[in-house]
């Protein structure tokens, strides 16, 4: 492939792109915190249905889940700042834009979660929460102790494949300009007008990371299935 | 600090509405596609056909592994390099610029989905209890028999939500088609706020219109489940929300 195509521009541009990898983590890990503590919240709203908040939660899982990711992160880069304003007087068009992009991700992620979470809190047996209560255990001594380890072997599968797939979501974030393993690619590539090699080092290390990642996943469910008959 | 302007998120709607069409084509046909492969190679893994199967289990992981508008651009660009070369090559008439950006953009769409909808059935299909399959061979069906007559009917009930969960995958990566140069409900929203600057308005109307896409997704899911899962004990006696 002449030089449209060298090898050896692969293995310079790879440790290039690569400095954009520790963004795309920061972006995941705190999306995946964020959502987690978020979206348990909502599924204890939609759990306990209460009155006005569970409707406004229905329609913002709905949203969330029907609109596509780009324009969610559109919505909040030129949204969020006008929101802010009105409601404080704060000007925050001027704040780094990975702080959009990690409100972006973090709420997507919570509404991902949180039909998880739901489903497995909903899924331990109310046996359990009345044992509870029959000891003299408070309701959230009850929740932390003994639902939630049971609901976190349920929620697991759902919620690591999701992890999986926030890595691969973050990828738009280059688009407004943060500098993630895309935006490396973009970054080398408008430079050096040499893109293709920049966009084989990303994905190597997208299926790098995802391959390991669904290894891993894999051995956490087999671990913690443990004991439950096939 | 300008205030939302509801008349520029009525303007981008209807403008966006000419290419709802452009959107959907870009999302069904490479369903249908996906199901026709994703089908076949969630088959041939299941059954553990020799040679095929690690392979494609490979594949399966590799492809993915790799973000949408990572191919698609991978593609895009390939394209427009190298395909006139090829064409060449094969003695074909067409020049990359004949090609509609509609094709490429159906071809990488089904390439990066094909995996998740193989791996949808491949779990809907061993969902369905061993001892269906046995009880096939044992009264003397050959295994295609035990597929079509027993197994399937009772995976496919199964395949549904999951079903409609890629769907709307597939309408929500469909949202980065621009970026091969096919203009679709997104891109077509951004046209008028070129002129006025309104960008939030446009991908507010951008939004709604892809959430009414998905809604009315949903619904048809839904309803497809309550009627094919009529005969199943249970589901058909709790009434489907």
């Amino acid at each position: 492939m002449g030089p449209f195509f060298s090898l050896d521009r692969v293995f310079e541009y790879f440790p290039l792109v690569l400095r954009g990898f520790p963004v795309t983590v920061k972006i995941v890990l705190v999306a995946t915190a964020a959502g987690l503590i978020f979206g348990t919240l909502l599924a204890f709203i939609r759990i306990y249905k209460v009155p006005v908040l569970n409707q406004l939660v229905l329609l913002y899982i709905s949203f969330v889940r029907g609109t596509p990711q780009l324009v969610q992160l559109f919505i909040i880069l030129y949204g969020l700042p006008l929101l802010v304003f009105k409601a404080t007087g704060l000007n925050i068009n001027r704040w780094d834009k990975l702080f959009f992009v990690l409100v972006t991700y973090s709420l997507n992620e919570a509404a991902f979660f949180s039909e998880y979470i739901r489903a497995a809190i909903l899924a331990v047996p109310k046996g359990q929460t009345e044992a509870g209560y029959s000891v003299g255990l408070t309701g959230s001594q009850t929740f932390f102790r003994i639902i939630l380890p049971q609901a976190a072997r349920i929620a697991l599968p759902g919620l690591g494949t999701s992890f999986i797939y926030l890595f691969q979501g973050t990828s738009l974030a280059y688009l407004i300009g943060i500098f993630d393993i895309m935006g490396q690619v973009n970054a080398i590539g408008a430079r050096t007008h040499h893109f293709i090699e920049g966009y084989v080092s990303a994905g190597i290390i997208f299926i790098i990371i995802s391959v390991i990642l669904e290894k891993v996943l894999h051995r956490v469910n087999k671990r913690l299935a443990y004991g439950v008959p096939e | 600090m300008m205030n939302i302007q509801p008349e520029e998120i009525y303007k981008s709607f209807l403008y966006a509405l000419h290419y709802v069409p452009v959107t959907l084509y870009v999302t069904f046909i490479p369903l249908l596609l996906c199901i026709l492969f994703g089908g076949i190679i969630a088959l041939l893994r299941v059954y553990r056909i020799a040679v095929l199967s690690p392979v494609l289990d490979f594949f399966v992981s590799v492809i993915k592994g790799i973000p949408t508008i990572l191919f698609l651009v991978i593609t895009g660009l390939l394209f427009a390099t190298r395909f006139d070369a090829l064409a060449e090559a094969l003695k074909l008439g067409i020049r990359a610029k004949d090609v509609d950006a509609v094709y490429l953009a159906i071809f990488v769409l089904t390439f990066t989905h094909i995996p998740v909808l193989s791996e949808s059935f491949r779990g809907a299909l061993l969902s369905v209890a061993k001892g269906q399959y046995e009880a096939g061979y044992s009264v003397g069906m050959t295994k295609p028999q035990t597929f079509f007559r027993i197994i399937l009917p009772q995976a496919f009930y199964v395949i549904l939500p999951g079903l409609t969960n890629n769907t709307i995958g597939l309408l929500k990566g469909s949202s980065l088609v621009y970026m091969i140069g096919v203009t679709d409900i997104l891109n077509s929203a951004l046209k008028p706020a070129n002129a006025t600057y309104a960008f939030l308005e446009s991908y507010i109307a951008a939004a709604i219109i892809y959430w009414i896409l998905c809604i009315g997704i949903e619904g048809i899911g839904r309803g497809l489940e309550a009627y094919f899962g009529k005969f199943r004990r249970g589901a058909a006696c709790e009434k489907v929300k």
